[in-house]
């Protein structure tokens, strides 16, 4: 077993050698591809992770008509507390609210000019665990919108539906990326490994008849294939963490992929090498040499 | 017992009839050469012979490995064939054969060592120290021992073939199919293929050479198989041995 795993290596080597500006080529345009689809992957986790704070720090607030007594407050409290999807619900008096406006606005005058308190009383709902998302928030607010003593509701479930949205399309972009990019492998990897084989193939018909099977004509370019798309998408990599790392005290932090996935971009990169050089060999002519 | 067999083998390419129902058989041994002028069917007669190619309609046996038959003919009886006679892939009994063309086919980026290697390796041989003892016996026999360092570009034509017949003689094939192996070769190097091609059959390797040059059935004598067009023309001892 030892003596054909040397001879590919052997032949790997070879090939690379004496291909190295096609080798070269290959490497780099494999990992412009490559790059194209890691940095897409970037974008799509760091903003699934912000969507998910967003979701996270969901709260709806529940305005209550002016003049209502402590137990017509304290009915209603439970009432919300009742609603399906409700974590815990917490009172803010008019005057709580008035301070809380004061400090968010620190110009006096404006403040002066507003005059007495206007502010009116509510709850802050916070949902749930399984109900912080759009629709969750939106039923909610829809169920306190027909409590009584309720005037209004305001929540910032839309933005949640709205990036929920922009993630789901930036995710169906993402899929056509990723097909975009296996062709563009498959097609880099196999012409190049059709190039190394066509610089190669009287030697690879004549190993043929010399009785040579798949060990001697096409497994050499098979791992030639894996080898070359596993290294382009290690620079791919260390591409994208240079990237990443310079871009770290910018307003958008782009955040890298966890060791799992990039060890599963690395080991599918390969595979499309292999897949690439598996369809460049296979539609390779035979001819035989006598 | 016949080490290879055809019967009423044909081979046409697209409206060409290379080979019209030929039936013949070889033994282990034998110096055969196959004579006629150019595009008479030599070549493919080596090729079906060493089964590159499928017949047309006939069947190929190579005794005692594989059987070789055209796509449309009729399957075998359903019970089992003999041990003996069990189908196997091609390119496994091609392992069997040597062959040796007009163009030497080295590999031009290995060395001599490595060109002849390749050989025992696709045989199944890797132990360096095997391939060694099997090539250098090889080497001296063919007059190249000392030029196992060298590359193809750095020997003389006569050397290259030379070459090529210690590759294909490396795996200790029981046949040995040559295909005009001095038509490249001037005549003193040719006739130094032809020593070493007749050394080969005296120990018992059936030889079989393609020629369209007579002076070598004159010289060498043997079994001459004389094909013209497809057809085969004459099969019996030519020369001095007729």
């Amino acid at each position: 077993m030892i003596g054909p795993i040397k001879f590919i290596g052997r032949e790997l080597w070879r090939g690379v050698v004496q291909h190295r500006a096609l080798t070269l080529t290959s490497v780099l345009s494999m990992s412009a591809i490559l790059l194209i689809f890691l940095f897409f992957m970037m974008v799509l986790q760091t903003v699934d992770r912000y969507t998910g704070e967003l979701e996270s720090r969901e709260e709806i607030s529940v305005f209550l008509n002016e003049g209502l007594s402590k137990s017509e407050v304290s009915h209603t409290a439970a009432a919300l507390r009742a609603l399906d999807g409700v974590d815990s619900v917490r009172y803010v008096s008019k005057d709580e609210a008035w301070e809380s406006f004061r400090a968010d606005i620190s110009d006096e005058a404006l403040i002066q000019s507003v005059g007495s308190n206007p502010l009116p009383a509510s709850f802050i709902i916070r949902p749930a665990p399984p109900a912080r998302n759009a629709d969750g928030v939106r039923g909610i607010a829809r169920a306190a919108e027909t409590v009584p003593h309720v005037e209004d509701v305001r929540y910032a479930g839309e933005w949640v539906l709205r990036a929920e949205q922009v993630v789901g399309t930036l995710k169906r972009i993402g899929a056509a990326v990723g097909l975009i990019v296996l062709v563009g492998v498959l097609f880099v990897v196999g012409a190049t490994t059709r190039l190394a084989v066509q610089a190669r193939l009287d030697s690879v018909h004549l190993v043929r008849s010399l009785g040579g099977g798949f060990l001697f004509t096409e497994a050499p370019y098979l791992v030639e294939g894996f080898v070359l798309a596993s290294l382009s998408s290690v620079l791919t990599i260390a591409v994208a963490r240079l990237v990443h790392d310079s871009l770290a005290d910018g307003l958008f932090r782009l955040l890298f992929l966890p060791a799992p996935t990039l060890l599963a971009f690395v080991a599918v990169s390969g595979l499309l090498g292999l897949l690439g050089s598996w369809i460049a060999v296979a539609t390779l002519p035979r001819k035989w040499l006598l | 017992m016949a080490l290879i067999r055809l019967e009423h083998v044909t081979k046409v390419y697209r409206d060409r009839i290379a080979l019209s129902d030929v039936t013949l058989s070889f033994e282990a041994g034998e110096w055969v050469l196959v004579a006629g002028p150019s595009g008479a069917g030599k070549s493919t007669l080596l090729r079906v012979l060493a089964l590159a190619e499928k017949p047309t309609s006939g069947r190929v046996e190579v005794d005692p490995i594989a059987v070789i038959e055209a796509p449309s003919a009729p399957a075998e009886p359903a019970s089992p064939p003999p041990p003996h006679r069990r189908r196997v892939p091609a390119s496994l009994v091609r392992r069997h054969i040597g062959i040796l063309g007009q163009e030497f086919r080295l590999l031009p980026d290995r060395n001599i060592f490595e060109n002849v290697a390749i050989s025992c390796n696709i045989g199944g041989i890797w132990d360096r120290a095997q391939i060694r003892e099997r090539i250098n016996p090889l080497l001296d026999q063919m007059g190249i021992r000392g030029v196992e360092a060298l590359f193809p570009n750095d020997l003389s034509a006569g050397q290259k073939q030379r070459v090529a017949l210690a590759r294909a003689m490396a795996r200790h094939p029981r046949i040995l199919l040559a295909d005009e192996p001095t038509g490249n070769l001037d005549p003193s190097s040719a006739a130094q293929i032809f020593a070493l091609l007749r050394e080969i059959r005296e120990r018992g390797t059936l030889v079989v050479i393609a020629t369209h040059a007579e002076e070598w059935i004159r010289r060498y004598p043997g079994r001459v198989i004389r094909v013209e067009r497809g057809l085969l023309r004459s099969d019996g001892p030519e020369g001095a041995a007729a």
